[in-house]
């Protein structure tokens, strides 16, 4: 296989994760490391590496359009990102002493719980506004978006601000062991936890995902665990598919394409199971 | 409410607080400028590497032994520390320069978390100031580790 050949075949990788990771508010890293491991039998050490690399890529691209249009909160960001920082730095501790086989069982169950996140999501356009929260208040963590589709500004409270900061903890775990950006995790923990409108949770969440898989890269880099080689195409090809489907994101059907991916995702989910169990 | 709007024709304008504003357009920024500089690098270090025949040879070598499965392969293009991207700053061929484009996509969040800092240290908010000094703390020391 020549260099140029398989410098094509990773750009496009990137493209698909990176595309179908914008479309779904994701960090793409679910295709990434499947698609490395399963299909050119790459170390899955590497695979994650360079999962990371291309994961900074394609949330800092995505994250200019969301912090220009005003829909991610990034006093909330950077407060969580305490959490996930503190995660992603234990979870890349944690994975250089973890077999592959372990690291295949791990991300088979990670994938399985987005798939099931991603398929069961949808708007919650009424619902009761999150208990009263000091934290949320002395941090002046309250925010207020654009919402095109209603046509007007929508002002929103946050709670359980501490609830969150837990659960972005385990996010950063994940994320620094695995390589992906776990915006199946983060969403839900602002979404559900502590209040926040969906796409504001998903915008706010895509920020956070490059710092967050930051933290962890420094650690992979010590260990020789990123192939330059393996990450910039994928890298380029993520950003090229997450220009895309930014420009594509009002014209694809938000259901058909959860229920594809759930689908999908759970397939992947199997193999790297399989994978880590034989 | 005066926030009310139903533009649904003319795009919604929403302006934020000045503080949020001034710390949106600065995160934007270096964002935008993190991302340009390191995809350009990058897209040019591996033009150059896949078609000098020197690097070709050699990548042709790590792409082998990287689809063989090895976990560590000898290896083009895998910095390890400092030393090895200034190294290959001054030989300056493909591989060198994807690797910078590749640290410099890297730094661009922690560039912004520092940048944040700044913005909140302008705004006088002592508690921001402290939580983004600390992420910053983290984000260095596990540079550091390695």
């Amino acid at each position: 296989m020549t260099p140029s050949l398989f410098t094509l075949e990773l750009l496009g990788i990137g493209v698909v994760a990176g595309g179908l990771g914008a479309l779904l508010g994701l960090g793409g890293g679910f295709i990434v490391v499947p698609a490395l491991t399963l299909l050119f039998g790459i170390n899955i050490h590497l695979a994650i590496g360079a999962s990371l690399v291309s994961v900074i890529a394609t949330s800092s691209g995505a994250a200019v359009a969301f912090v220009r249009e005003h829909m991610a909160n990034l006093r909330i960001g950077n407060f969580l990102e305490l959490a996930t920082v503190t995660g992603a730095i234990t979870g890349a501790l944690v994975a250089s002493v973890l077999l592959p086989r372990a690291l295949y069982v791990i991300f088979a169950l990670a994938l399985a719980q987005s798939a099931i996140a991603v398929a069961r999501r949808k708007p919650i356009e009424h619902r009761a506004p999150p208990p009263a929260d000091a934290w949320a208040d002395r941090l002046h963590l309250h925010g207020a978006y654009p919402d095109a589709a209603r046509g007007r500004i929508v002002a929103y409270r946050v709670g359980r601000s501490r609830l969150g900061l837990g659960l972005m903890y385990l996010a950063g775990v994940l994320s620094g062991l695995l390589g992906i950006g776990s915006g199946t995790l983060k969403v839900p923990a602002m979404d559900l936890a502590m209040g926040l409108p969906m796409k504001v949770s998903s915008a706010t969440s895509n920020f956070m995902i490059g710092v967050t898989a930051a933290a962890s890269t420094g650690v992979y880099f010590a260990r020789g665990d990123i192939s330059s080689l393996l990450a910039a195409p994928i890298a380029l090809g993520g950003l090229t598919g997450a220009l895309i489907a930014s420009r594509l994101l009002g014209r694809v059907p938000a259901r058909g394409l959860r229920i594809t991916f759930a689908v999908v995702v759970f397939a992947i989910a199997l193999q790297m199971l399989v994978k880590g169990l034989t | 409410m005066s926030t009310e709007r139903t533009a649904a024709s003319h795009p919604l304008v929403y302006e934020p607080p000045a503080g949020i504003r001034r710390l949106e357009a600065a995160v934007a920024l270096v964002l935008r400028v993190g991302v340009a500089i390191s995809s350009a690098l990058i897209l040019v270090g591996t033009v150059m590497t896949v078609t000098a025949s020197s690097t070709a040879r050699e990548a042709r070598r790590t792409v082998a032994a990287l689809r063989a499965g090895a976990a560590h392969p000898a290896g083009l293009a895998i910095p390890r520390t400092a030393g090895d991207v200034f190294h290959g700053l001054r030989h300056a061929q493909g591989p060198d320069i994807v690797i910078l484009g590749v640290v410099l996509l890297v730094l661009t969040p922690i560039a912004r978390v520092a940048v944040s800092m700044f913005v909140y240290l302008y705004e006088r908010d002592a508690t921001f100031v402290v939580i983004t000094a600390v992420v910053l703390t983290l984000l260095l020391t596990s540079f550091a580790l390695g």
